[in-house]
């Protein structure tokens, strides 16, 4: 693959992420789920733009500024977004506006902001951006998703520098929905207990977080992207392997080179047990490691994963409270960021220090 | 990552639309100048007797038996995953596909309303629990990986959400995917079902037209919504050896965006004019090579104007033969660039160009008068179709002759 560096990141999420230089230290909560800390949005919005947009869109947009800020860059040559949900609050108001009114007169304002690509076309307004704009919306792989049509721009030639963002967020409707259905856990959960006391549930999250991914690497660089890959369909943890020493030796790597093995364990047996297998059989030595009792569980959480990553590596160093299974790393040159659901939709993310 | 230049066949096509479930019976409706756009009678809206939309004159109940499903599992399959159920099959069977064949097989669909047709229906009833089925259905990713599922794509899926210009969005990813060498075949398309959020959400904008929509006339005064799923199945040359038939060649493709307001086009097209360019310039084709433009054309005054501004912009005295066809299918939202580009292919393999339904008197700041006759046996090289969307999101394809 060719060049693809990380030359700035930005995260709103449940942690002190935001303008963080570092990775910032473990905020714990005792809540039924994270909710992410809102920055000062008037420093990065007009008060007269800010006021009409909902939470989300907030969210998208002071990430996204922020980032390109820390770029020096306001006129990427892609804006590419993933979200599992869109602009919850916005689809739930005119919802509840059309069931109460049983379809009467109503505001069009929140059917507007309530489609999907809402974020990534804000950011084309704000900026005056009329370069290639995409918004994907699978699920766990919603993200990645965009990452991939990120490093096709990149290596098409298409793109050098590309914003793309990860967003997702929860509102007290969409927490209430969601746990008829036993998806999440229905009281307050202390997260720094969250993986040594396993629930067949899961704490929810939220987040914006944003990159600028470039063909060139400069002072500020945080990490090198080697390689992405997919795993659709859920696997034992022999073909599972199989096919992740394919992805590692195509990138001239063994699994004794990854030094962080990043995963998106979140506390609920079922949906762990594959990381931990494949800890167990093939990368036995290296140091798993955990980061969703940090931002919650939500379909862009992926995002802070890769932002977390960017952030240890330009570190060289992982805090202790993000340590999984098998220790921490002598060194910090190689992380493989594993995502999936289930074991299904799987992603590897291979990052690199540059 | 590798990316080559080879060329992208169309081997498979499939749709489930108001205006008809195959290509044939497509074609004979648009040269009867049979439009399905109508009453409302599937939807329950207070606003039934109100708006006029293309809507599959099948319950969800027939669209199950169908696709061999069991109606004792209804809410597990929101009306976006039948749809596309339906919609994917086909263009599966209609390219041949053999998953055990060793070609790399992925499904990139689109969608706008995803399982909202359920979740209007359910969510504030927290009383019945029967019904919560609608909160692990709701996304968009759903119906995408109820096909993956049913057909056992499993090499890459995922779902794109770009407003209106959603599936065309889904092509140009899948064609790319084919071009760095990820896939060998993709199918890409689109899938929405009628909801009353949509229904009611376009009648807040104030821009459905209450009788049938007049794409590129005087007095077009708003769009109809219409639901659909469709599908093209695209292909690298070894996989197009064993697939049934090529078409054509999806040659051209881009996005770009408008950059000027969430629901309006800019006074001078900016987004559609990049958009069009940009898909000639990857198609490496000159505006004068193309013989037909389908429009994205949705019967509104502000798309239309600008639309149509944007062309004349990029075409200037020369603008080939064009049409909408929304007043035959209603605009279909993530499913009109699929169904789109199934009449662009349709265009190209049978030499036809399609009216432009309900028009009749020019645009008076464009003067400019889309085709009014079905028309068979031209000779079509290459065909530009357009996708807009709210956000700015504008999308167009080339189709190209092999």
């Amino acid at each position: 693959m060719d060049s693809i560096y990380i030359n700035s990141i930005s995260a709103i999420s449940a942690q002190e992420s935001f303008e963080a230089e570092k990775m910032p230290p473990f905020i714990t909560y005792n809540e039924p789920w994270l909710k992410a800390i809102a920055p000062n949005y008037k420093q990065y919005i007009n008060p007269r733009v800010l006021r009409r947009m909902s939470r989300t869109i907030r969210m998208g947009v002071t990430a996204a500024r922020r980032c390109m800020l820390d770029a020096e860059n306001e006129n990427p040559d892609a804006i590419i977004i993933g979200t599992g949900l869109g602009c919850v609050q916005d689809t739930e108001k005119f919802l509840n506006q059309m069931i109460d009114t049983n379809e009467g007169l109503l505001s069009p304002t929140s059917f507007i902001q309530s489609t999907h690509n809402t974020i990534g076309a804000q950011i084309a307004v704000m900026l005056g951006n009329r370069n290639h704009n995409l918004t994907y919306v699978h699920e766990n792989i919603s993200f990645e998703s965009a990452l991939l049509d990120t490093i096709l721009m990149i290596s098409n030639g298409e793109a050098q520098n590309v914003l793309l963002g990860g967003i997702d967020e929860i509102t007290e409707e969409n927490y209430e929905i969601k746990k008829r259905v036993d998806i999440w856990r229905k009281s307050s959960v202390d997260n720094s207990q969250l993986f040594t006391k396993p629930e067949d549930a899961i704490l929810g999250g939220e987040g914006a977080t944003f990159f600028m991914v470039s063909d060139k690497k400069n002072e500020n660089s945080f990490a090198k992207i080697e390689d992405l890959s997919f795993v659709m369909e859920g696997g034992t943890k022999e073909n599972l392997s199989e096919k992740l020493d394919a992805f590692l030796q195509k990138n001239g790597l063994s699994p004794e080179d990854i030094d962080i093995y990043l995963t998106g364990v979140n506390g609920k047996p079922d949906n762990d047990k594959i990381y931990t297998d494949l800890s167990n059989f093939y990368l036995k030595n290296t140091p798993m490691t955990a980061f969703k009792h940090l931002c919650g569980e939500y379909e862009t959480a992926s995002a802070f994963g890769l932002w977390s990553a960017s952030m240890i590596i330009n570190d060289q160093e992982i805090p202790d409270f993000m340590l999984y299974k098998n220790g921490a790393p002598q060194k910090i040159k190689h992380i493989l960021f594993h995502n999936q659901s289930e074991n299904r939709n799987h992603s590897f993310v291979l990052l690199s220090e540059c | 990552m590798k990316i080559s230049e080879s060329k992208i066949f169309v081997t498979g096509l499939g749709i489930i639309s108001g205006i008809g479930e195959n290509p044939e019976e497509i074609i004979s409706n648009l040269e009867a100048n049979k439009s399905s756009i109508g009453p409302i009678e599937i939807v329950e809206t207070e606003h039934k007797n109100e708006f006029l939309v293309s809507e599959i004159k099948k319950t969800n109940q027939q669209l199950m038996e169908q696709l061999g499903l069991n109606f004792s599992q209804k809410n597990e399959y929101t009306r976006t995953s039948l749809l596309a159920l339906i919609a994917v099959g086909k263009a599966f069977r209609d390219a041949n596909i053999d998953l055990k064949d060793g070609f790399r097989t992925g499904l990139i669909s689109a969608t706008t309303v995803g399982g909202m047709d359920i979740s209007e229906k359910y969510y504030r009833d927290p009383n019945n629990n029967n019904n919560n089925n609608f909160i692990r259905t709701h996304h968009c990713g759903d119906s995408t990986e109820k096909c993956a599922d049913f057909y056992g794509i499993s090499d890459f899926y995922t779902t794109v959400s770009t407003a209106c210009s959603s599936a065309a969005n889904a092509a140009m990813l899948g064609a790319k995917m084919i071009r760095a060498g990820l896939l060998d075949r993709v199918i890409v398309g689109g899938s929405d079902a009628l909801a009353k959020f949509t229904i009611n959400g376009f009648k807040s904008l104030m821009i459905l037209d209450n009788k049938e929509c007049r794409p590129f006339d005087e007095s077009r005064s708003g769009l109809n919504l219409g639901e659909a799923a469709a599908y093209i199945v695209l292909s690298n040359e070894k996989a197009a050896q064993k697939a049934k038939q090529s078409y054509c060649y999806l040659s051209g493709w881009a996005n770009a965006n408008d950059a000027y307001h969430q629901t309006a086009s800019s006074p001078e097209g900016n987004g559609a004019f990049l958009a069009m360019k940009k898909a000639l310039e990857v198609a490496k084709i000159e505006p004068k090579d193309v013989s037909y433009i389908n429009m994205h054309g949705t019967g509104t005054p502000n798309n239309d104007l600008t639309e149509g501004t944007a062309s004349l912009r990029l075409f200037g005295d020369n603008l080939p033969p064009f049409s909408s066809s929304k007043s035959f299918t209603g605009h279909t939202l993530a499913a009109a660039g699929a169904i789109e580009s199934v009449f662009s292919v349709m265009s190209i393999k049978d030499g036809l160009i399609f009216p432009n339904y309900n028009f009749k008197t020019p645009i008076p700041e464009l003067n400019i008068v889309p085709e009014t006759l079905f028309q068979k046996g031209k000779n079509i090289n290459h065909v530009l179709s357009n996708s807009f969307g709210f956000g700015g999101n504008s999308s167009s394809l080339v189709f190209s002759a092999i």
